[in-house]
């Protein structure tokens, strides 16, 4: 058992340094962050100087280094556009996006799953068909047209709601709309699949014949069995809303860290793009490992071997 | 002896789009007390829908008891309300199933799912349902039981698995035990012990059980009295005895004749021409005309009775009929 | 049957390696699958294999059709050694009909295709070509000539089975090997199928090994049967000898285990105590002996396969001392 944690923790830190890497690259190869804030140009030593005092000095691979290593102390160092701490920028933001995923994620499990039991249960009924369609609907359409359009019905023509920006319970409930459909079309339709198969399953008969109610059989026989594959998807799915946030923040006006760090990585502001990078790879990566290491739990014969 | 359980005319049909398949189509008989009943047929043959009919576990989407009346302790089972159905089933009649990996839960422990068993239809605390299922699996003949009661069910052998389904259809001393095909998954010896047990439960415990076989060997062996099926309908029934030692119908005939046997050398098999063939309502011939050695007209303008022919002995088929009963006004 | 034998299993074993860990894998065990295996198969004989499961008898098929290789020892074909990089030339030479009539068809291929497979694979033909052998071979399994443009979902299963028959004998091969042909299928149709086996061996001549379960089964197409357990040979006897003498506690267990359809029978059986044991911890010594009626302290010792009798070998203390199995084999030459 602990062989089996010890093995995934391995791999989780050997991800982390991969996307480090390829964050470190990538956000070198797009230009000098120099031309930008000394952008009306300036002298060599002016140059030299702000190259020194951003550490861009340094040979590349011991950049590497130290700013990793910085990262993971908490040392993000300050933003080069707005010359003030990494971490102050996204503290500021941080409650806003937390706030948003929070909700969505709620959302998801909380209608995502029972309508998905429900379809199952019912299957081949109206109920069923109409599940289904809502869900193809809603993990088709992309997430900020969906908010686009919201804002237009609600906001312009209904005036119901505020269409951005951020401080009220009513300012949330679009933003959540707009990024929750799509998860919880994928849980509900994966859920169903699932349910279905295990629907089929001769132990549910089994629980039947001991004269165990039907709800029973469903919530306790059934959805445990098929809850495996539905929480890989809801790792995945988290994994969306936290990345996803970026453009439904923009459409929103929502003040959260995926507008951020797309603004930084224009402006070449390689600290706030490092930093916000490598914390969301690493929040997915550990999320990862959590719904790994939650399948030893519901499932034994993965954790109890012959 | 005194009759617990009693089947009149069940008639169970399945429904996908248009066609309706008569899966059980008729089909009566008795269980006395301390008796073991065989029901014998190959597959389609409605033996294993009977004995969900009777315990009401079939998918309600597509199969549907159409008639028919079971009688247990003076009610009929079929008019029964769902939670009242709930408590007979692994109360006082349980099953046991044929795929024992299966048939069991793979998430929870052995000791879980034998308590529900218990828990479902007795109340009492955790502590005592745990030490009653410690008994139970000690009936079973399963070694170091307060091992095995954490086990989870892949980590069993086969014949352990069955073991278990049998001591969770124990749990509530039901006075009747539905085993569909309890041994067939299984191999030869574990087979064999299997049997065994089950031989013992009904000495001891003085159970009523159905059993439900497509292996002749079997019903044999266990049985006292056997219902042979075909296509929907009983087309034998008798003391075993009787019918092994003299089968009457041409389908009994014709499948103790193509078993290959251990004690007599066979050049050749007998083998029943064609195959069993897809019915649907209404049924107006024999349902084994097409394949009969024996056809004559009669056979396939109208469906032959379950003709009594004393002893407890009946058969469906024009060969036995009395000489006065073809006037077709009988 | 003449004295050359056509298929010569010397000693095959077919062992895997249990590993664990992560990085170095290091081994904590063995499956021996296979453990020590030799029997010779004659032209025109039906060799019956029998045992349950972890036995072996799947794994030896295998072996047997040069679909893994062999661990240790020989298998060879008419004198040449099957192995999974053998010609296709030998290859057509033995083929395998299988268990799940359900399974073992490809849904999307009509009967056609599925039967004349084989004929694509190993040779070029012409359409006129091809349907000289297919049509006969059609009517020789019992199924009619319009059954070669549809699907397998449209027919029961003793009908696939005989597709799969069909599939089987089209390149004319010399063995064929039955993994568990009639399990799936109900008695009556099972009688069908074991009498096209009976008839098919006669038109063709065919050699068979035959493995199964059912020991009724096993004793009505078998020459000669050999009795398997936990990857080793138990005894080896022609159907008259293992039937009239069984001489291993196992195959009488076994033989005793089997449910009779007669209900008058004394039902005076042995019933073993205990489960198969899992072929990763096969004892040292007779693989019986944890479950053995008779076992004693010899049998931690592994018994040799010796002479009881005419062609009939037994794996056990118990029997007389005779020459042994492996020693006949070993002065054969062979």
């Amino acid at each position: 058992m602990t062989r089996f944690i010890a093995v995934r923790v391995c791999k989780a830190i050997l991800t982390v340094l991969f996307v480090w890497t390829v964050v470190f690259i990538l956000s070198r190869v797009t230009g000098d962050p120099v031309d930008w804030i000394l952008s009306e140009g300036g002298s060599e030593e002016a140059i030299a100087q702000v190259r020194h005092n951003l550490g861009l000095d340094f040979p590349l691979w011991e950049q590497y280094f130290r700013a990793f290593v910085d990262i993971l102390t908490g040392n993000a160092g300050d933003s080069y556009y707005y010359a003030r701490p990494v971490l102050d920028l996204f503290g500021e933001r941080f409650v806003a996006t937390l706030g948003l995923g929070v909700i969505v994620f709620l959302v998801t499990i909380l209608v995502g799953i029972p309508l998905g039991v429900l379809a199952a249960v019912k299957h081949n009924t109206i109920l069923d068909r109409l599940t289904m369609t809502f869900s193809i609907a809603g993990y088709t359409i992309p997430n900020f047209v969906l908010g686009i359009l919201l804002i237009i019905v609600f906001s312009l023509h209904l005036h119901l709601l505020p269409s951005g920006s951020y401080g009220t319970a009513a300012h949330y409930v679009l933003p959540v709309i707009a990024m929750a459909v799509g998860p919880t079309a994928s849980v509900a339709r994966l859920t169903r699949s699932s349910m279905l198969d295990v629907i089929g399953q001769d132990y549910l008969d089994s629980a039947r014949a001991k004269g165990v109610n039907e709800w029973a059989v469903i919530y306790k026989h059934a959805l445990r069995n098929s809850l495996i594959p539905v929480i890989t998807i809801l790792g995945a799915q988290l994994s969306t809303i936290i990345g996803g946030s970026v453009i439904v923040e923009m459409v929103f006006a929502w003040p959260g860290i995926g507008s951020l760090i797309v603004s930084s990585a224009r402006q070449r502001d390689f600290p706030v793009v490092q930093f916000g990078v490598m914390m969301i790879c690493i929040s997915i990566t550990f999320i990862n490992l959590l719904v790994d290491l939650s399948y030893s739990i519901l499932d034994p014969r993965i954790r109890v071997k012959n | 002896m005194e009759t617990i359980l009693e089947v009149q005319n069940l008639q169970t049909y399945y429904r996908t789009g248009k066609q309706v398949v008569p899966a059980v189509d008729g089909v009566s008989f008795t269980l006395g007390k301390g008796e073991v009943l065989g029901i014998v047929g190959e597959s389609g043959s409605g033996k294993s829908t009977v004995v969900r009919s009777i315990i009401r576990l079939l998918d309600k989407s597509t199969t549907r008891i159409e008639n028919g009346r079971v009688l247990f302790r003076g009610k009929d089972l079929l008019k029964l309300s769902g939670r009242e159905m709930r408590s007979i089933r692994g109360g006082s009649i349980s099953m046991v199933f044929q795929n024992p990996l299966s048939s069991l839960n793979p998430v929870y422990t052995i000791g879980n799912q034998i308590q529900e068993a218990i828990l479902t239809h007795e109340s009492m605390s955790r502590a005592e349902a745990r030490d009653k299922a410690l008994h139970l699996l000690e009936q079973v003949n399963i070694p170091s039981p307060e091992l095995r009661l954490h086990d989870y069910p892949h980590q069993l052998s086969g014949g352990m698995q069955q073991r278990v389904l049998i001591a969770m259809a124990l749990a509530c001393k039901p006075d009747i035990i539905l085993a569909d095909e309890p041994t067939t998954a299984l191999d030869v010896t574990i087979q064999s012990q299997i049997l065994e047990l089950l031989s013992k439960i009904r000495d001891e415990l003085d159970m009523s059980i159905i059993l439900i076989t497509h292996n002749m060997g079997v019903i044999a062996e266990m049985c006292d009295r056997m219902l042979v099926m075909y296509g929907g309908v009983a087309v034998e029934e008798g003391k075993c005895t009787d019918v092994f030692a003299n089968p009457l119908h041409p389908y009994t005939r014709g499948l103790l004749a193509s078993i290959p046997s251990l004690e007599e050398e066979k050049e050749e098999l007998y083998a029943i021409p064609g195959q069993v063939p897809h019915f649907q309502a209404p049924v107006s011939s024999c349902r084994f005309c097409s394949r009969c050695d024996h056809v004559f007209a009669r056979c396939r303008e109208e469906e032959p009775p379950f003709i009594p022919i004393g002893d407890g002995r009946f058969v469906r088929c024009w060969l036995y009929a009395q000489e006065k009963d073809t006037d077709h006004g009988q | 049957m003449d004295n050359n034998p056509i298929l010569e299993v010397k000693e095959a074993r077919k062992y895997y390696p249990v590993t664990k860990g992560f990085i170095s894998r290091r081994n904590i065990g063995t499956v021996k699958a296979v453990d020590n295996v030799s029997f010779n198969l004659y032209k025109g004989e039906t060799l019956g294999v029998i045992g349950e499961s972890g036995c072996g008898k799947s794994t030896l098929a295998k072996l047997i059709l040069g679909l893994t290789a062999p661990s240790g020892g020989e298998i060879r074909l008419n004198g040449e050694p099957v192995r999974p990089d053998m010609p296709l030339s030998m290859r057509r030479n033995i083929q395998m009909i299988f268990q799940d009539p359900y399974s073992s068809l490809d849904p999307r291929m009509d009967v056609r295709r599925i039967v004349e497979e084989p004929l694509r694979v190993h040779e070029r033909l012409s359409k006129e070509e091809k349907n000289r052998i297919v049509l006969p071979i059609m009517e020789q399994v019992g199924l009619p000539a319009g059954a070669l443009h549809k699907f397998p979902h449209e027919f029961s299963g003793g009908q696939r089975q005989r597709i799969g028959i069909a599939r089987a004998l089209v390149l004319n091969p010399e063995l064929i090997v039955c993994d568990e042909p009639v399990s799936a299928l109900d008695v009556s149709i099972q009688a069908q199928v074991l009498n096209l086996f009976a008839s098919l061996k006669k038109i063709r001549g065919l050699t068979y090994i035959f493995i199964s379960h059912d020991m009724g089964v096993i004793k009505h197409v078998s020459d000669r049967i050999m009795v398997m357990y936990l990857g080793q040979v138990m005894e080896i006897a022609s159907k008259r000898s293992l039937f009239g003498d069984a001489r291993h506690p196992y195959t009488q267990a076994l033989m005793s285990a089997i449910p009779k359809p007669n209900p008058a029978a004394k039902k005076s059986r042995i019933v073993l105590e205990g489960d198969l044991p899992s072929p990763i911890h096969a004892p040292a010594g007779c693989p019986f002996q944890s479950r053995c009626p008779q076992a004693m302290e010899k049998c931690q010792i592994k018994p040799e396969l010796k002479q009881v009798g005419e062609g009939h070998y037994a794996a056990c203390h118990l029997v007389n001392e005779g020459v042994s199995h492996d020693e006949i084999y070993r002065s054969k030459g062979m």
